[in-house]
C-alpha cells in the first residue's frame, strides 16, 4: 500500500537497486571477457618472452605500452593471463554452482516435501556430509579424481550440494504449509505436480540468491585449488595459478600477487551484492 | 468536560519518490478526558495512522503538513512551542492488536513486565516482579505467579492480551490507544477482555481511543465515536446518536452491512460500490482544493 | 429414502481426527496423537448451507480439512454423495476432488503468489480436462471472475495486488469453477473488511441458490452463521455442544455454551449494561455439558411432593417448555398440572416396574432433563429383624430405579444430541449411618452408579450431576431436627448446577460442611450424625 514500487515489474526493480546492479554489470563484463578472450587478449598468454620478464604496468616508468598490466617471471602477458584465467574462473562458477544447485535443491525438495524417511535418509547423508572438513574433502577428491578443471567441478558440486539442500529442504517444509498447497490438492493436483508447478517457483527467488553466492564460492574453491596446483595444469592461465606465482615475487613485483587477488575479490564480492540486491528486490513480495 | 487530546486540522502525507500520497486529511478530534472515543473505519481509511501519530511512532516517510495536536490538561510551563510540547506531553500508551507479535517470544512475561515497570519508576527487580505480580491480578489473570514465568507461546491468546493490557496500564497513563486490541479474539473472549478495559478505564480515569472496524464492539464500549474514511472523518458524535440516527450515508450503509443473528441474510446491504468511489472522489477533490 | 440419499451430499458419522502433537515428541518416537475432534456426527444436503461453530482450538478447521479429504479420519464413516471416502487414497479420491472444494480462510497463503489470477482461477479447469487449451481457460477465468463480481481485467494481475476481499472472491471463483456439488468456506470472511464482508456472503448465497450448492460454513462468527446458514453445529474443544436448525439454536439454545456464544456478539446497538452481564465461563470443567433449562424439556420422578415438587414448580419458573410431572400416584400432582396446563404433563411412573419405564420412554422423547428424584428411606438399621426386607425396597427404588431410568432414557437424551441426568442421592452416600445403613447403602450405590453412567455418556455429550443435599425439610425427614434445608432451595440449587455443568452438588451448609468435614475427619463426623439422628 505504502510499498507502491512493489506495484513494478520485477525487471525494473532489479535495475534500480544499486546492488544488483553493480553485481550484474561485473558479471556482465566477466561474460563478455570470458567469451571474447582471444580477440581482447593483447597477447598469447603462454607465449614467453625471457627478455621481457617481469615488466611492471605500462604506466610505470619502465612499463612497456605493449605489456598493459607487466609481465611475469617468463615474461609471458599479465592481461593476457588474467582475461583467460577469467575463462577458467566463470566456467567453474557457472557450470559447478548450477550442478551442485541442481542436485541440492532437487534432494531439499523431496527431503522438504515428503517429509518422513525420505526426509531422514537426506538429512542424516546432509549432517554426514557436512561434518567432513569442506577443504580438506576437496583435497582427496581432487587427489583421487586426477587434476584438472572436470576435477575441480566435480569436487564443488559434492561438497557443497548439502549447501543447497540444508536451506531449500526448510524452505520447503515452509511452503509445503501454506494453504496454497492444501488448495493445489483439492483441485486434483498430483504431489509431484504440486511440488514442481505451485512450490517451485515460490523457491525460485531463493535459488537464484543461494546460486549468485554458490558462483562466488566456486570461484574462491577454484582459486584455492589452483593455487595448492590440484586444479588445472599449472601452466594454464588461471586466477589460482597467478596467485601462486606472485606469491614467491612478492617483495619484487607486487602487482604479480595483487592483480590476481583483486579479480578474485572484485567477482566474489560483485556475485555477492547481486545475490544480496536480488534478495532484496524480491523479498517483501515473498514474505509480505 | 476538559479535554485530553485536540487534534485540529492534521494533514498527514507519506512521501513516495514520485509524489506524495496523502493519508489523514484535515482531521478534527477531540478526546475529552475519561471517555473511550471509538474510532471506525475499513482498512485503509487511515486510523492505525492516528493511533500513530498520537504515539509519535511515524513511519519514515511519513510526514505531518499541517495541523496541531495539543494536550490541553497538561499545560505547559511558559509558552514553548515546537519540539518541548512533545517532551510536555502526557504519558500514552499501547494496546496493539496481536499480542503474539507484541511481545518478545524469548523473554519471560514477568521480565518484560518489570522491565517496562523500571523504565518509569526505580527500585528493586524483585520489588518490579512482585507488581507485575498484581498488576496481572488486576486484569483478572489466575495463578500469576505461573504467568510471570511463562514464554509468551504458551499464553492462551486471551491471557496475552490481558498481559497487554495490564503493560498498557502499568505506567498509569493519561491516554491508552487501543488499536484494534480484540480483532483476534474470539468473541466470548473479546467480551471479557472489553469488560476489562472499561473496568480499568473507569478505576485510573484514563482516556482511551479506541481503534477498530467492528461496530458492535464500538455500540458497547465507547463513549463516542468517529467513522473515518479516505483520511477524513466523515461523522463523529456520541454513541447513541450514530448509531440510533446516522447523519452520514457511509454510515448508514455500514450499518446496513453488518451480518447480525437477529436479522437474515436478505436484510444485508452491502456497501454500495458507488458510496466508496463517491467517497475517494471526494477526497481526491479535497486534495485538489487544497492545493489550488 | 433414496431421493434423500441422493441429495445427501456429505454425511459424517463418529468422525473423528487425531494428529500428531509434535510438543510432545521425544526423539526417535512417533509424536503421540492427541484427538483434534470427536464423533462428529453431520449431515448436508444440496442447496443447504450448515454452519460450524466454535471458538479457536475447538477444531473446526481440522473438520473442515476432512471433510474434503486434506486429512484422513481416525474414525468415523465419511460419505459423499452417498460414497464411502472415509479411507480413499489420494490418487483415489483425484477423481472426486472436483466435486469438492475448500475456500481457505486467508486468501493471500491460498492463492499461489507466483501465478497471475485468471491462471489460478482456471487451473482446475485444466487439471481436469474440461478445458483443452490456455487460451479457452483464460475466456472461462473472464466468465468466472465476472460471475463472482469482479472485473476480468484483474486476471491478469498476482495476488498480491488486490485487496482482500477481491482475493477470496477469486478463491471463490476457482472453487466454482469445476461446479463442485460441497464447497466448505472455512472463515472466509473473518478477514475482511465489514463492507467486502456483506458482498462475499451475499455472493455466495447468490451461488448456493444458483448452482444447488452445499455449503458448509465454518466460523467463530455467530452472527454471519445465523445470516447465512440452514443448520448449524456448535463444536467445543472437538465435541459438538449441539446442532439444529439455526432458527431453533439461535431462538432456544439447548446449552449454556450456545447461549454465551451468541451473547457474547457485541450487535451495533449502543448498550451500556451489555458488559456487565460478562461471566467467565472459559475455565469452567464440563462447559459443553452446561444446560439452558429455558425451552428445555424435563421429567421429574416423584413429583407429588418433597424437593421433586418444588423442582417442577422452580423449572416452571425458569422457563421450561414442557415438563412430565411422574410419581407413581398421580393424585398428588394433578394440581400442579392445573396450575399450567400447557406446560406440565401428567404421567404414572412406576421406577420399580421395567414396562412402566419403557412406557415412560417411548411416550416421553423429547426429553433433555431427567431428574430421578423418586426414592425412599425405610430409616432401617442393617442388622434389625426386617432389614432385608427394607434393604430389598430401598434399592429396588434408589438403586434399580434409577438405574432403570437411566437405561431407558440414555437413548432419548442421545436422540435429542445429548441432556442431563439428574440423580437425587444424599449427602449419606458417603457415610455409614447407624438406624439408617440401608438408605446410605443405597445412596452410596446411586453415587457409583451415577459415575459409572457418566463416564458411559461422556461421549454423548450428555452431564451427570450427583446431588447430595444434607436434612431437607420434606416428609420423607419429619423426624430429623433442624437445620433443615427448604426444599425449594435445593430445587434451586439444582437449576443453577444444569446451566452450569456441575457434576457434583452439595446444595446447603450442611452437606457441604459435612464434605468437607468427611474429607478431613471422617470418623468425628459419623459420631456427629450419630448424635443428631433421632432415634
Amino acid at each position: 500500500m505504502i510499498e507502491g514500487r512493489a506495484d513494478l515489474p520485477i525487471t525494473y526493480r532489479i535495475l534500480h537497486e544499486p546492488r544488483a546492479v553493480f553485481g550484474l554489470g561485473i558479471l556482465g563484463l566477466m561474460i563478455a571477457v570470458a567469451l571474447m578472450a582471444p580477440w581482447l587478449a593483447p597477447h598469447d598468454p603462454l607465449e614467453q618472452d625471457l627478455l621481457a620478464s617481469f615488466l611492471p604496468p605500462s604506466w610505470q616508468e619502465s612499463g612497456d605500452p605493449a605489456f598493459l598490466l607487466g609481465t611475469d617471471t617468463l615474461g609471458r602477458d599479465v592481461a593476457s593471463r588474467l582475461i583467460y584465467g577469467t575463462r577458467t574462473a566463470l566456467i567453474v562458477a557457472l557450470v559447478a554452482a548450477t550442478l551442485a544447485a541442481l542436485l541440492g535443491t532437487t534432494l531439499g525438495m523431496l527431503a522438504g516435501f515428503y517429509g518422513g524417511k525420505t526426509d531422514m535418509l537426506i538429512s542424516r547423508a546432509v549432517d554426514i556430509w557436512m561434518s567432513f572438513p569442506a577443504v580438506l574433502l576437496s583435497i582427496v577428491l581432487v587427489a583421487v579424481i586426477g587434476a584438472g578443471l572436470h576435477a575441480v567441478i566435480i569436487a564443488i558440486v559434492i561438497i557443497d550440494w548439502t549447501r543447497f539442500c540444508r536451506v531449500i529442504r526448510a524452505e520447503t517444509m515452509v511452503q509445503k504449509e501454506r494453504d496454497y498447497v492444501a488448495s493445489g490438492i483439492t483441485i486434483g493436483l498430483t504431489r509431484f505436480r504440486i511440488l514442481i508447478q505451485e512450490v517451485l517457483p515460490n523457491l525460485m527467488p531463493l535459488l537464484i540468491v543461494l546460486l549468485t553466492l554458490e558462483m562466488g564460492i566456486a570461484i574462491v574453491v577454484e582459486t584455492i585449488l589452483s593455487f595448492v596446483g590440484l586444479s588445472v595444469a599449472s601452466d594454464t592461465p588461471t586466477w589460482g595459478n597467478l596467485i601462486q606465482e606472485g606469491r614467491q615475487y612478492i617483495h619484487q613485483v607486487p602487482w604479480l600477487l595483487g592483480l590476481p587477488v583483486a579479480c578474485v575479490v572484485l567477482s566474489v564480492l560483485s556475485l555477492n551484492a547481486l545475490g544480496d540486491g536480488i534478495k532484496e528486490v524480491i523479498d517483501p513480495e515473498t514474505r509480505q | 468536560m476538559s479535554s485530553a487530546l485536540v487534534i485540529k486540522n492534521l494533514h498527514l502525507t507519506i512521501d513516495n519518490p514520485k509524489d506524495a500520497v496523502p493519508i489523514l486529511r484535515g482531521i478534527n478530534l477531540d478526546l475529552r478526558a475519561g471517555e473511550i472515543h471509538g474510532l471506525v473505519g475499513e482498512s485503509g481509511a487511515g486510523k492505525s495512522m492516528l493511533g500513530r501519530v498520537i504515539l509519535e511512532i511515524l513511519p519514515p516517510r511519513a510526514k505531518i503538513t499541517e495541523g496541531s495536536i495539543d494536550y490541553p490538561t497538561r499545560p505547559l510551563p511558559g509558552k514553548t512551542k515546537g519540539r518541548s510540547a512533545a517532551r510536555h506531553r502526557p504519558h500514552i500508551s499501547l494496546i496493539p492488536q496481536d499480542p503474539m507479535t507484541s511481545l518478545n517470544p524469548v523473554k519471560k512475561i514477568g521480565k518484560q513486565m518489570s522491565e517496562i515497570l523500571r523504565l518509569n519508576q526505580t527500585g528493586r527487580a524483585r520489588n518490579m516482579l512482585d507488581q507485575a505480580e498484581s498488576l496481572l491480578r488486576e486484569v483478572k489473570i489466575k495463578n500469576p505467579a505461573r504467568v510471570l514465568q511463562q514464554y509468551p507461546h504458551q499464553l492462551s491468546g486471551g491471557m496475552r492480551q490481558r498481559a497487554l493490557i495490564a503493560m498498557a496500564f502499568s505506567t498509569k497513563p493519561q491516554i491508552i490507544i487501543a488499536d484494534e486490541p480484540t480483532t483476534a479474539l474470539d468473541v466470548s473472549v473479546q467480551r471479557q477482555v472489553l469488560c476489562l478495559i472499561q473496568d480499568l478505564q473507569k478505576q485510573h480515569g484514563t482516556t482511551i481511543l479506541f481503534i477498530t472496524h467492528d461496530l458492535g464492539v464500538v455500540a458497547k464500549i465507547c463513549n463516542r465515536v468517529s467513522l473515518m474514511h479516505s483520511g477524513m472523518i466523515l461523522e463523529q458524535g456520541n454513541v447513541a446518536e450514530v448509531f440510533c440516527t446516522p447523519t452520514h450515508a457511509y454510515t448508514r450503509s455500514l450499518l446496513a452491512a453488518i451480518p447480525r443473528y437477529d436479522r437474515p441474510l436478505r436484510e444485508l446491504t452491502p456497501v454500495a460500490e458507488s458510496l466508496q468511489l463517491q467517497l475517494q472522489r471526494e477526497a481526491r477533490a479535497y486534495d485538489h482544493q487544497r492545493r489550488n | 429414502m433414496t431421493i434423500k440419499e441422493e441429495t445427501e451430499v456429505i454425511v459424517a458419522t463418529g468422525l473423528s481426527v487425531s494428529l500428531p502433537n509434535m510438543a510432545a515428541k521425544r526423539h526417535f518416537r512417533a509424536a503421540p496423537l492427541t484427538p483434534i475432534f470427536r464423533e462428529i456426527n453431520l449431515r448436508a444436503s444440496a442447496g443447504q448451507c450448515l454452519g460450524i461453530v466454535g471458538e479457536s482450538g475447538s477444531g473446526k478447521t481440522t473438520l473442515g480439512r476432512t471433510l474434503v479429504r486434506l486429512l484422513r479420519p481416525t474414525s468415523g464413516t465419511l460419505l459423499f454423495q452417498g460414497r464411502d471416502i472415509t479411507s480413499l487414497s489420494e490418487p483415489e479420491l483425484r477423481p472426486i476432488r472436483d466435486r469438492m472444494q475448500i475456500i481457505f480462510q486467508e486468501p493471500r497463503a491460498a492463492l499461489n503468489p507466483r501465478r497471475r489470477v485468471d491462471d489460478a482461477v482456471s487451473q482446475p479447469l485444466l487439471v481436469y480436462g474440461k478445458v483443452l487449451n490456455s487460451r479457452e481457460a483464460r475466456e472461462h477465468a473472464a466468465d468466472l471472475l465476472h460471475q463472482v463480481g469482479l472485473d476480468p481485467i484483474l486476471g491478469r494481475r498476482y495476488p498480491r495486488e488486490l485487496s482482500g476481499g477481491q482475493l477470496q472472491r477469486v478463491c471463490i471463483a476457482r472453487a466454482i469453477s469445476v461446479r463442485p456439488a460441497l464447497i466448505v468456506a472455512d472463515e472466509i470472511v473473518s478477514g475482511l473488511d465489514m463492507s467486502s464482508q456483506a458482498q462475499v456472503l451475499n455472493l455466495l448465497d447468490e451461488l448456493r441458490q444458483q448452482l444447488g450448492l452445499c455449503l458448509v460454513f465454518i466460523s467463530h462468527d455467530l452472527s454471519v452463521v445465523r445470516s447465512i446458514c440452514d443448520q448449524v453445529i456448535v463444536l467445543l474443544d472437538g465435541r459438538t455442544v449441539e446442532s439444529g436448525p439455526v432458527a431453533k439454536i439461535f431462538s432456544q439454545p439447548r446449552r449454556r455454551y450456545t447461549q454465551s456464544l451468541i451473547e457474547a456478539v457485541p450487535l451495533p446497538e449502543p448498550d451500556r449494561d451489555w458488559l456487565k452481564a460478562t461471566t467467565d465461563t472459559t475455565h469452567q470443567h464440563n462447559r459443553g455439558k452446561a444446560m439452558n433449562i429455558q425451552g428445555s424439556t424435563a421429567l421429574v420422578t416423584g413429583a407429588n411432593r418433597g424437593i421433586g415438587r418444588e423442582l417442577v414448580n422452580a423449572l416452571i419458573k425458569s422457563g421450561v417448555k414442557k415438563i412430565y410431572a411422574t410419581a407413581r400416584d398421580v393424585s398428588g400432582v394433578q394440581d400442579l398440572a392445573k396450575a399450567d396446563p400447557d406446560r406440565v404433563h401428567i404421567l404414572a411412573l412406576d421406577v420399580t416396574n421395567d414396562t412402566s419405564v419403557e412406557q415412560a420412554a417411548a411416550s416421553c422423547s423429547d426429553v433433555d432433563i431427567l431428574v430421578n428424584n423418586a426414592g425412599i428411606n425405610r430409616m432401617s438399621a442393617l442388622l434389625a429383624a426386617d432389614s432385608i426386607d427394607n434393604a430389598r425396597a430401598e434399592m429396588e427404588t434408589n438403586y434399580f430405579g434409577t438405574l432403570r431410568m437411566c437405561r431407558a432414557f440414555a437413548p432419548v437424551l442421545k436422540q435429542n444430541g445429548g441432556g442431563c441426568i439428574v440423580n437425587m442421592l444424599s449427602v449419606l452416600s458417603h457415610v455409614a449411618l447407624p438406624l439408617m445403613g440401608s438408605l446410605c447403602a443405597s445412596k452410596s450405590a446411586g453415587l457409583r452408579l451415577t459415575e459409572g453412567v457418566r463416564a458411559e455418556l461422556d461421549a454423548d455429550n450428555t452431564l451427570v450431576m450427583a446431588v447430595m443435599p444434607g436434612a431437607v425439610d420434606t416428609d420423607m425427614s419429619r423426624d430429623f431436627p433442624p437445620p433443615k434445608m427448604p426444599a425449594a432451595e435445593v430445587a434451586n440449587a439444582i437449576l443453577d448446577g444444569i446451566t452450569e455443568g456441575q457434576e457434583e452438588i452439595y446444595p446447603g451448609e450442611m452437606a457441604s460442611g459435612l464434605r468437607a468435614g468427611l474429607k478431613a475427619n471422617p470418623k468425628g463426623v459419623e459420631k456427629e450424625l450419630a448424635a443428631y439422628l433421632p432415634g
